[in-house]
């Protein structure tokens, strides 16, 4: 016992040792005391210098290189699919090494891996040592969303920095004030320079965007062969699943077929045929939450139907990607949803070599009897709905990154960042831009995103605006117009726009949504394959109220009213 | 053997050889099954159900895709070399302080022990390691998969049991001849504690292959990634857009990928699995040494 | 071991300081040699335990952990009212004590079975095999039990043989920790004999002999010397086994899981993994990790105690 004592003693003495020292030594590290760089102002303004400036000093134009000595910039950026099939970095990719070489900046790519990037971002913003550059889902992807990061001294407010030194983005603010009013925080600040934005940025009154990337695709010959149209109702869509099921329209004489097909919980996208959505949603001036909604029962009753006559896959819970492709391009799926290139042309280019007399087309999206079609694809409404590029608070070249990040928003950027390279991947006749045979035909048997990809995010998110002739050169396959067309049928109406939640209001929400969205997650899976009985649905509601969903919904109205009032 | 054996022993024995025998065959026929699998035609494996006695025709196409990867070789060749350069570090640490805790005359030894044990069972959590291997600099390098992990508490626990199992009286001669301690470690303790050094080798080494989860959290540069997390991306992610459906689909246009992931599996285990029987002496006898005192 | 320190005769500390300045001289080399060991425990291990008050307090990134306003117990309240929180301590309790009843004492009996075979070479060749599923990393495993236990995989395959229904078992929520601990049985149940084989070949030789003289048979022999022999070692390893009756490492799990079968197989592990990297509640994480911690390490002081009781051994 004595040389225990001591132990001991010993032992609690050198951990508080350890953890004086800790404080002491973490306490100049940390975040709070560090001192935050005014926007557009510590940095060197190497550039600022040399370029043609207004009055006020702010640049008319981005010139080129932004700066005379060589930086490094450090790029938060998930790696996506289409690219990384051939590259491991952007740094690979022939428009980024266009921009370096352009800008003097050396962007240093950090990629997290595949599947990953939450938790990657999580520790990121954790550690409050950010890279310089982060793009990401500010508006969705961290509790508290872009306000919260803002008031934590973690990303800039890009206001002055935009004002100055980022002529080409402020242009389009100021020629389309819609634009700037959905980059906004309600507090008024810009906090990052958007991803994959519309070309087309323009909102008439139905919401008619060009863009569809999203939606219902079914087999069209299976169809012919029961005899039945494309379906558009949800009591259609029954009666065009038990067609499916029964009547071997894959003709191998089995009963094999797996009419519909999905990935876990993409099967929530069905309940938007009650005109509801799987999250925060609009209906009329009010903001709702579809697993809240009294339909959501309905959609669960219907779901969990299909599933016990075999109308869905038994397995959607457990499909990933690799089983997705495997069932379809097996012919044993019927219908499914995705998107319009990564699903869809993919599948009908597949399935070319596979199945020749196979096609694939779209629906528009499915609504109950009595009802419409709504779209809930954000992405096609609104610039900000998903992702953008935010600058670290702790950023030492917060002016070069403005500029840099300025660039895609420029005629050049935009040519280099939708296009790539020209006489490579595109050529340019008096203004028409043309994909090279090289992409649409690739010799490597790269899709076409795939082998533009290697030269240009253009296919994907860069911070530019997507261009609208890129994307009609490619979705050149009939089948892709095809289902575009019918996607837009959908109206946008119920749509949650780009609102923005106060500091204190952002806390509050994460905390509640964040016990909502793992229970109802769980449970959705449950209903629908009958673990969980439907006549439990008052519990579960009464267990969302419990988390406190009426006080979100209260807050997300509230910013709703200060959104409609900008 | 003097004694006869009875008949029952010979029974005993009979019974007991058939079923080390199915133990064999169940341990290794997922392997076998998985090595089969790997080889055999695409269309034939989707086609087949049940157990596989042999390859559903030959194809090296999935390993040819798997070697394609360019991801694949690149992140074998990091593993390879945190295996090596983290278990050498590995060795030296828990070396050094498995031998100061076997000091007899080392006044603070037991304290040192408990100041050990401690972290065995309280730590900071994931983000104050995250924030000191950030701000350390290590961030995003290859040592923050080897730094912070230099010594396992664990191991140096079975390490000092060996090392205190070695007789006094040998560091005493050479402590009157004049050697230092440092001789002492290196030319005495060390030749006779090789098995346990194997043993260490081992653990460690077995340790980086499999890690991931500090790679995951701590490195954000593909090119510095081990294949563990490579593997993660292909047997596990259910990513659409995971490397191996884009390849499979689009540049061979044959389901393959049904198949590289009974390739992927091969190539990420086989070498692991023939290098091991040539430690194995070592490990069993290093092992005893720990667990005859232990 | 917890009882408040009686007071200290007087000049024992300055006694204390006296014997370390001697020690210090004497030993120089040794306390150099420290260095490197202390310096990576103070860095790596104790410097970041200042991290574990973010349980105390509302974790916000932009303060930094020791800037972060305190709360109190806040989060210990909120684990304990959390709607989970029976759920993963009853699985975490569970899948130890199945693989306490089911993967312990396999090695053991395995370890026997194989010390009866007297075909050397035989003996080296099973050794070999049955340890060579623990080389294989979790990743391969994870993705071997998907795969095997798919609608179409293995396991279903052979079920199906015989007549059986082919279920996803991964969906079964009934089935995930038969899975869990089964995989966890081949994997490491051969590596588990080698801590017996070698507390087996310390057995002295000249006790067999002289059983067999007196005319014992082989069950009589493993009954009265092996068993015995070994029961010392089984004694520690359970020990060890209980004091770690809170922990499940996550990885395994996450690897494994999905929503639908959360119910039987969320543990605490995964519950902290979840909340913390993917909800961003580091502190409600970090509460429950203290937890955890601290449960572990009663339960080892515990087994500690016990252990020294029973076989007059203990970890310290």
């Amino acid at each position: 016992m004595m040389t225990k004592r001591r132990w001991l003693a010993a032992a609690l003495t050198l951990s508080l040792a350890a953890s004086a020292f800790s404080a002491c030594s973490s306490g100049k590290g940390s975040a709070s005391s560090a001192p935050q760089p005014a926007p557009g102002g510590s940095a060197p303004a190497s550039s600022a210098a040399q370029g043609e400036t207004e009055a006020d000093g702010a640049l008319t134009e981005l010139h080129f290189p932004i700066t005379e000595k060589p930086i490094t910039l450090t790029w938060f950026y998930e790696l996506d699919g289409k690219t990384s099939v051939t590259k491991k970095s952007y740094g690979e990719v022939a428009a980024y090494q266009k921009l370096e070489e352009l800008t003097n900046i050396h962007i240093e790519w950090q990629h997290p891996p595949v599947g990953q990037t939450k938790e990657q971002f999580n520790l990121m913003m954790a550690s409050a040592d950010l890279a310089d550059i982060v793009f990401y889902d500010w508006r969705n992807g961290y509790p508290g969303g872009a306000t919260k990061a803002l008031s934590e001294n973690l990303i800039l407010p890009l206001n002055d920095l935009i004002e100055k030194y980022s002529p080409n983005i402020r242009r389009v603010i100021e020629e389309k004030p819609e634009f700037g009013k959905d980059l906004r925080t309600d507090e008024g600040f810009y906090y990052c320079y958007p991803g994959g934005s519309y070309e087309l940025y323009q909102r008439s009154a139905e919401l008619k965007p060009a863009f569809r990337t999203f939606g219902w695709q079914i087999r069209q010959d299976w169809l012919d062969k029961v005899g039945l149209d494309v379906p558009e109702t949800m009591d259609e869509w029954y009666e065009v699943l038990t067609a499916f099921k029964t009547q071997d329209p894959n003709g191998n004489g089995q009963a094999d077929e797996i009419p519909l097909i999905h990935k876990g919980n993409d099967i929530n996208q069905w309940l938007r045929a009650w005109g509801s959505y799987y999250g925060f949603y609009l209906e009329g001036d009010t903001v709702k939450f579809g697993p809240y909604d009294p339909v959501y029962r309905d959609f669960l009753e219907t779901m969990n139907q299909w599933y016990s006559e075999g109308l869905l896959d038994v397995d959607y819970v457990t499909t990933d990607g690799k089983q997705f492709d495997a069932k379809v391009s097996g012919s044993i799926a019927g219908a499914w949803t995705g998107a319009t290139s990564g699903t869809l042309g993919r599948f009908v280019q597949l399935m070319k070599e596979k199945e020749p007399t196979a096609k694939i087309t779209g629906t528009v999206q499915p609504y109950v009897s009595g009802g419409k079609p709504y779209n809930f694809d954000g992405a096609s409404f609104y610039p900000v709905e998903a992702h953008g590029a935010a600058i670290s608070a702790k950023c030492k070249y917060a002016v070069e990154a403005a500029q840099l990040l300025d660039f895609g928003f420029s005629e050049e950027g935009d040519a280099l960042y939708n296009w790539g390279i020209e006489g490579e991947s595109y050529t340019n006749d008096n203004g028409v831009f043309t994909l090279t045979e090289k992409i649409t035909n690739n010799p490597d048997g790269l899709s076409l995103d795939q082998a533009l990809a290697q030269y240009a995010p253009g296919a994907n998110n860069g911070v530019m605006f997507n261009s609208n002739s890129l994307w009609n050169q490619r979705m050149w396959l009939p089948e892709q117009q095809e289902a575009v067309s019918r996607w837009s049928v959908g109206s946008g109406e119920r749509i949650l726009p780009p609102i923005s939640l106060l500091t204190d209001e952002s806390s509050k929400v994460a905390d509640i949504m964040n016990k909502v969205n793992t229970y109802t997650d769980e449970m959705l899976n449950k209903f629908i394959m009958g673990i969980v009985p439907l006549s439990e649905f008052d519990d579960y509601v009464k267990n969302i109220q419990d988390m406190g969903i009426e006080e979100a919904l209260v807050i997300e109205q509230t910013a709703y009213e200060r959104y409609k009032n900008r | 053997m003097k004694i006869k054996t009875t008949p029952a022993e010979k029974l005993f024995t009979a019974v007991n050889t058939v079923f080390m025998l199915l133990l064999m065959v169940v341990t290794l026929y997922p392997l076998v099954y998985v090595a089969f699998a790997s080889v055999s035609s695409p269309e034939e494996m989707v086609r087949h159900t049940g157990i596989l006695l042999r390859p559903l025709g030959f194809t090296t196409g999935a390993y040819k895709m798997v070697f394609d990867n360019p991801m694949i070789l690149q992140s074998y060749g990091n593993t390879l070399f945190y295996v090596l350069a983290g278990t050498a570090l590995n060795i030296v640490m828990t070396t050094l302080a498995a031998f100061l805790l076997s000091r007899r005359s080392f006044m603070i030894k037991n304290a040192l022990m408990m100041f050990v044990v401690f972290t065995m069972f309280f730590n900071g959590g994931l983000i104050p390691n995250y924030l000191i291997v950030r701000s350390l600099g290590l961030y995003n390098t290859r040592l923050a998969l080897i730094l912070p992990t230099a010594i396992s508490t664990y191991n140096l626990i079975i390490m000092r049991t060996s090392l205190l199992a070695l007789p006094a009286s040998l560091e005493e001669s050479a402590k009157i001849d004049g050697a230092s301690e440092l001789t002492v470690l290196i030319k005495i303790i060390l030749p006779l504690s090789m098995p346990i050094v194997a043993v260490m080798i081992l653990f460690y080494g077995v340790g980086h292959w499999n890690s991931w989860f500090n790679a995951m959290i701590y490195l954000r540069n593909r090119e510095l990634y081990p294949l563990q997390l490579i593997l993660r991306e292909i047997l596990i992610s259910s990513s659409t857009d995971s490397m191996l459906t884009n390849l499979s689909t689009s540049v061979d246009k044959e389901p393959v990928s049904e198949i590289v992931k009974y390739a992927t599996i091969m190539v990420a285990t086989v070498p692991i699995l023939l290098v091991y029987p040539f430690l194995q002496k070592y490990f069993v006898k290093g092992v005893m040494i720990g667990a005859v005192k232990g | 071991m917890l009882q408040a320190a009686p007071a200290r005769k007087p000049g024992r500390f300055s006694q204390f300081w006296g014997r370390l300045r001697l020690d210090f001289k004497r030993n120089r080399a040794l306390y150099l040699l420290a260095i490197p060991v202390v310096a990576y425990y103070l860095i790596f291990c104790y410097l970041p335990m200042y991290g574990a008050s973010i349980a105390f307090k509302d974790f916000s990134a932009g303060r930094g952990i020791l800037g972060s306003p305190w709360a109190g117990f806040k989060h210990f309240a909120a684990f304990f009212q959390d709607i989970y929180f029976f759920r993963i301590l009853r699985n975490t309790v569970l899948i130890n004590l199945y693989q306490l009843i089911f993967a312990f004492p396999i090695p053991v009996l395995l370890a026997l079975l194989i010390n009866e075979i007297r075909s050397l070479r035989f003996k080296k060749t099973v050794q070999t095999v049955i340890y060579m599923p623990h080389f294989i990393s979790v990743m391969v495993i994870c993705g071997l039990i998907l795969d095997f236990t798919a609608r179409n995989g293995l396991i279903n395959d052979v079920i199906a043989l015989f007549g059986g229904e082919r279920t996803n078992i991964m969906l079964e929520a009934s089935l995930f920790k038969p899975v869990y601990v089964l995989s966890g049985i081949w994997q490491e149940a051969g590596w588990g004999t080698i801590i017996y084989l070698a507390a087996l070949t310390g057995v002295d030789q000249e006790l067999y002999e002289a059983a067999r003289i007196d005319g014992a048979g082989r069950l009589r022999q493993m009954l009265s010397i092996t068993i015995p022999c070994i029961m010392p070692t089984v004694v520690i390893m359970l020990i060890l086994r209980i004091g770690n009756m809170m922990n499940v490492g996550f990885e395994k799990i996450i690897l494994l899981y999905n929503p639908t079968i959360y119910e039987t197989s969320d543990v605490i592990s995964s519950y902290v993994y979840r909340k913390g990297l993917l909800d961003f509640n580091y502190s409600f994480s970090a509460a429950v990790g203290l937890f955890n911690s601290a449960i572990n390490f009663a339960l080892v002081l515990a087994a500690n105690r016990i252990s020294r009781a029973v076989n007059e051994t203990s970890l310290w």
